[in-house]
This record gives structure tokens, C-alpha cells and sequence, in this order.
């Protein structure tokens, strides 16, 4: 398994669309991947999940890969976070 | 309850039935409904792909903002965590509308809790969505045969299904006359009634309805004296009917003599019969937004639909109108003001992909010549000028044996002023009597606090009508009135006079506007035209046309 902690930098956090894309992103890989935030470990691949996070700007969430693709499956996501979704 | 119960409303479509009420929006019978475990799963499936669709398709055009706002409720409707909390809710014994907004407001009361204010303001957007989808839900439930549906409004695809269901009688709280799912009914001829106060808390599911639709009147639970006038009524009705049905065939001539072209309104490809049963007549406007609304966007099947379509009326002219798409046609789409925004021509320049398959399917449909080409909503010269454009492209590419005739439809007031310069460019125009009363008098038609100042006979109105119908003699273009105008006597009367020679009307108007100039005469309508285009206020039109009936003892 892998598993790396990354800081939520964009200023409206993880709403609608920041949702939509780490579940985009979540599905081209074949590991299973979790996405947790205070105790709260949602799938990353649902959209309704990672929702549920409700992670504002400044929370730390954890991602946890396990399987084949887990490695690049947990630095792609990490690198859409730290990117701020492509937001500001 | 109290028997004989009778409410009132504004009739849409003439016609007297009677049938037992069936409230489409009962969510109370949903639930009673076979509709449980794999199948009520199944149903919300369903419902939520269509939802996603209609999200997806119409918001190619928004800004990119709501684009992406509309994504991520694409994304939550498709979601498969979304869909398994839904299933869940089934399963704990909810009702599918219960579980959708459950598993929505799961959503929503995670968002309320979060410290970023943008956060919470999500929360009601996801309710909305909740809102919408259980709407949808409701909206689908099956309609029987031979019922009066009772709702609050319609829409195109919920009067398209209720015609199929052979629908009796429609009864809505709101509704607008000229909104596109009462005009459905209209041309069907079923019986419908809107703006009918409290319809849907005061009508009991089941419980027999009586409607007159010309008298804007429906009663509740009819004893058996007021049933007996209803079924009297209706036998009424069958005979006028039958007297019309005797001017099939008849060539329109007023009675001196002079030919006037009535043509057809048709929406959709299966009105062709309605076409047929009156020994055929040409169709001077096909509304094409049904097909796009029904998913045949494909310039195949397209083709297929004009092609036979054309083949079916001719030697009669098939006009083919491009997408009318945007307002209130397209799901989802969210203007400020609609009707000032991204609709007709405008949307077809901005989707050429959509534009040009549209224009390949008619240029190639056109097999026999009989086929015409008209634009929707342009309203400046460089629009036209940029879709004649694509046009040619298009011709360049088919090379057909015949070049359809391409026109315009005339309803925005920057048109009329310029008609003499459009007539110059273009092989024929229609002027569409609905909107360019609306545009010209800027009143919305559907918003009930303006509607009184929605007058067609306005002289406002008529004096534009007068001056396309000279732009067009003066280039030598043909120039017809699409509208409902002409079915009653005083309306035709009027655009006669304002020299109209050409008329498409709705499919049950038809054969009344057919009757109504068999009893004109050229020389008396020709007499009032000055009057009427120097009339100050839409009621002196109206007296000067009664004027003139009662003058001349003339007789519809």
C-alpha cells in the first residue's frame, strides 16, 4: 500500500468539480484508492464520496493506494491537489 | 365532496371531453405503484442518465463558470456512490423520490458543515438537483388511456407522452397558451385548459372530470343532468367537425375568385398524416426542435425524416426550419433573458457541427424540389449573411439536382425594419405572428402579470406585418404568415386585408381558416386596410373587422 498526506491549497477546497476530477483521475488506475480526512475514509473513485470529505482550504487529507498501478495511482493524485485542481 | 364543482382556466385547446382525473405529479401513487426493488432502481437509473444527458448536451454553451458547475452535477447523477446510496435507500423501504433526496441530502448536510462559507451555499444546489431529478421521477409515471391529466405545467417531451397515452383532457395549474407543450396538444386537438387555480390540490385522483375546452370550464364529479349537456356538447362538436371535414379537397378561393395558399404547421415527422387526411396541402413550417429534442441529431436520420416528409407532400413546398433551439426548448440552459439570448440562428452559428449535419439532411432531402430551407430568429443581416454562407458550403458539398429555397422567418422588429434589404437576400419569408407580437410589444407571453398586452391584432404588430408583405411584392419573394391569426374570422379578415395570400396554421386550424376565406372577398377586405393599418389600439382592429362583418353579412 501507499499512502501520502497532502494539503488542500486551492481556495474554495474540495466542492463539486475538485470532486469530479479526483474521482476522474481515481478511475484510470486499477489500485484501490481511499481518500481520508478527520477519521472519514471515503472511495476516491465516487464522486458523492470524496464530496462527503467536505475538505476546505488548508485541511490535510490522506491517500491510500493498493494495487498493481498504487505508486502512480497515489502521485497523480497528489500532484491534482497541490496543483489546486487548476484553480486559484 | 360536493358534486358539480366547477373551476375555470384559460382555454388552450378547444374541445369538450370527459374522463376520469389522473394526477400526473401524485407522488403518493407513485409510491403505490408496482414500482419497487430492481425495477424502481432501475426506473432512477434510467432517469438519472437522462438527466445527465440533457445536463450535458445543453451546457456546451454556457459560459465556462457554469459549465463546470454543471459538470460536477453531471458527475454526481452518474456517480456510482451516488447511485449505490440511493439503492440503499430502496432497499431500507423509501420510495424512489425519498431515496434520491436522502441520499442528495446526505450530500448537502456534509457541505452545511464545513467552515468555507462556498462550501454551504452548495448544499442548496444539491438540493435543487434533488428537486429536479424527483420531478423527473413524477413526470415519468405512466399515463393511462383515456384519462384527464391534471399537473401543474408541461413540457414538450410530457405532452408528446401524453398524446401517445391518448390523453383525454389536460388540466394545468400554470401553463402558458403558446408554450410549445400546449401548442402539442393544440395540434392534436386535445382538449386543455391552463392557468386553472388550485387544479392539482382541488381535483381527487380518479374522480370524473368534464371539460369544455372553448369555454375555458372544466366540473367536478358531473351529476347526470350536467353530464347529458357535456355528452351533448360533444356530439356538437362531432358534427362542426364533420362539416369542416366536407372542405377537404375544396381549392382555397375567397368568393371572388382570389387563391390563397394555406399551408400546415407540423412538429413532428408523424404529423405527415394530419397532412394526408386533408387531401394534402404544402407545410409552411416544420418545426425540427422535436427531432433534436428526441435525440435524431444525425444527418442520416435527418435525412431519412425530411426526405419523406418532402416525397409525402409533394407537389406542395416542404419547409424545413432549421433548430429553433434555446429559451426555454433546451434543458438546463440558464439565461437571464432567454428570449433575448443564445436562440435560433444564434445557437446554429455557435454548434456549425449541429448546423451544417441539420443543413446537409434538407439540402440532400430535397429530391423532388419541393423542399424549402428557412432560418430561425435572425435578426441582422451579417447572421444571415454568415448561415447563407455555411449554406453554400453545404450546396457546394451535396451538389444536389435541385437548390432548396432558402427564407427567413420574420419575429424580431429589427427585421421588419429592415425587410427590404432581407427580401433582397433571401428566396422567401414567413412571418411568425407569436414571436414578433412578443418582440415587437416586449411582452412574455408566458408571464401571466403581461400577457394581457400580448395582442396579435396590435396595430403595432399589423403595421409590421404590412410592411414585409410590400418588401416582399416589391423584391418578387413569396411571404407567408405562420401563426394562429387566421382561424378565427376576425383575424383573417384582418390579414387579408393587409394583402397576406399565404398562411400556415396549425393542423386543427386548418380547415377553419380554409372556411373563413371561402367567405371573404378581396374588394371588402381591401376597403378596411387603411383604417386598419391607421387604427390607434388593438380593439379599434377589432372593431373595424366586426365592422365590416356585420356590413357585409359575412358568414364562416
Amino acid at each position: 500500500m501507499t499512502e501520502k498526506q497532502v494539503t488542500i491549497v486551492n481556495t474554495l477546497g474540495i466542492h463539486a468539480r475538485p470532486a469530479t476530477l479526483v474521482a476522474q483521475v481515481a478511475q484510470r488506475f486499477q489500485s484501490d484508492i481511499t481518500v481520508e480526512k478527520d477519521g472519514l475514509e471515503v472511495n476516491a473513485k465516487s464522486v458523492m464520496g470524496v464530496m462527503m470529505l467536505v475538505a476546505a482550504k488548508g485541511s490535510t487529507i490522506t491517500i491510500r493506494a493498493s494495487g498493481p498501478d498504487e505508486a502512480e495511482a497515489t502521485e497523480a493524485l497528489v500532484k491534482l491537489v497541490e496543483d489546486g485542481f487548476g484553480e486559484e | 365532496m360536493e358534486r358539480n364543482r366547477a373551476l375555470y382556466g384559460t382555454p388552450v385547446s378547444k374541445g369538450v371531453a370527459i374522463g376520469k382525473a389522473f394526477l400526473r405529479d401524485d407522488n403518493r401513487n407513485l409510491r403505490s405503484e408496482t414500482l419497487s426493488g430492481d425495477r424502481a432502481f432501475a426506473r432512477i437509473t434510467a432517469v438519472l442518465d437522462e438527466a445527465a444527458n440533457e445536463m450535458r448536451e445543453s451546457s456546451r454553451l454556457l459560459p465556462l463558470e457554469i459549465k463546470r458547475m454543471t459538470e460536477a452535477q453531471v458527475a454526481i447523477l452518474e456517480d456510482a456512490g451516488f447511485r449505490e446510496s440511493v439503492k440503499k435507500g430502496l432497499e431500507s423501504g423509501l420510495s424512489p423520490e425519498e431515496s434520491v433526496s436522502e441520499a442528495m441530502e446526505r450530500i448537502a448536510m456534509r457541505l452545511e458543515t464545513s467552515s468555507a462559507e462556498y462550501m454551504r451555499e452548495r448544499a442548496e444546489e444539491m438540493r435543487s438537483l434533488a428537486k429536479e431529478i424527483t420531478r423527473l421521477l413524477a413526470g415519468t409515471r405512466k399515463i393511462p388511456p383515456g384519462v384527464v391529466m391534471v399537473c401543474e405545467d408541461i413540457t414538450v417531451s410530457e405532452a408528446l407522452r401524453a398524446v401517445r397515452a391518448g390523453v383525454k383532457a389536460v388540466i394545468m395549474e400554470r401553463g402558458a397558451v403558446t408554450s410549445h407543450g400546449a401548442i402539442i396538444l393544440r395540434d392534436y386537438r386535445i382538449p386543455t385548459l391552463i392557468e386553472v387555480f388550485e387544479a392539482t390540490n382541488v381535483i381527487d385522483e380518479g374522480v370524473t372530470v368534464a371539460i369544455d375546452g372553448s369555454g375555458g370550464m372544466l366540473v367536478i364529479d358531473p351529476d347526470e343532468e350536467t353530464l347529458a349537456s357535456f355528452h351533448e356538447k360533444i356530439a356538437d362538436e362531432k358534427k362542426e367537425q364533420e362539416d369542416l371535414d366536407k372542405l377537404v379537397g375544396i381549392e382555397t378561393r375567397t368568393l371572388n375568385g382570389h387563391r390563397v395558399e394555406v399551408m400546415m404547421n407540423l412538429d413532428l415527422p408523424e404529423e405527415i398524416a394530419l397532412v394526408e387526411k386533408v387531401k394534402k396541402c404544402g407545410v409552411g413550417l416544420f418545426r425540427t426542435e422535436y427531432l433534436f429534442l428526441t435525440g435524431r441529431r444525425e444527418e442520416e436520420s435527418q435525412l431519412k425524416v425530411y426526405r419523406e416528409m418532402a416525397q409525402a407532400v409533394h407537389p406542395y413546398t416542404f419547409t424545413v426550419r432549421t433548430f429553433d433551439l434555446g429559451g426555454d426548448k433546451v434543458v438546463g440552459m440558464q439565461e437571464a433573458n432567454p428570449f433575448l439570448g443564445m436562440r435560433g440562428i444564434r445557437f446554429l452559428m455557435a454548434r456549425p457541427d449541429l448546423f451544417k449535419a441539420q443543413l446537409r439532411a434538407a439540402v440532400r432531402a430535397n429530391e423532388l424540389g419541393n423542399l424549402r430551407v428557412m432560418f430561425p430568429m435572425v435578426s441582422s443581416l451579417n447572421e444571415l449573411a454568415g448561415a447563407k454562407a455555411l449554406f453554400r458550403e453545404v450546396v457546394e458539398e451535396v451538389s444536389p439536382k435541385h437548390l432548396p429555397a432558402l427564407g427567413i422567418m420574420v419575429e424580431v422588429p429589427s427585421v421588419v425594419m429592415m425587410a427590404e434589404e432581407f427580401a433582397r437576400e433571401v428566396d422567401f419569408m414567413s412571418i411568425g405572428t407569436n414571436d414578433l407580437t412578443q418582440y415587437t410589444l416586449a411582452v412574455d407571453r408566458q408571464n401571466f402579470r403581461v400577457s394581457h398586452l400580448y395582442q396579435q391584432l396590435d396595430p403595432a404588430v399589423l403595421r409590421g406585418v404590412r410592411k414585409v408583405i410590400e418588401a416582399g411584392r416589391a423584391a418578387g419573394i413569396p411571404v407567408s404568415v405562420c401563426g394562429e391569426l387566421a382561424s378565427d374570422l376576425a383575424g383573417a379578415l384582418v390579414l387579408l386585408s393587409l394583402g397576406v395570400r399565404e398562411l400556415s396554421v396549425s393542423p386543427p386550424n386548418y380547415l377553419r381558416a380554409k372556411k373563413m376565406i371561402l367567405s371573404l372577398r378581396v374588394e371588402d377586405m381591401d376597403m378596411i386596410r387603411d383604417s386598419i393599418l391607421s387604427a390607434r389600439t388593438p380593439e379599434d382592429v377589432r372593431r373595424m373587422a366586426h365592422w365590416l362583418i356585420k356590413q357585409k353579412g359575412i358568414m364562416a
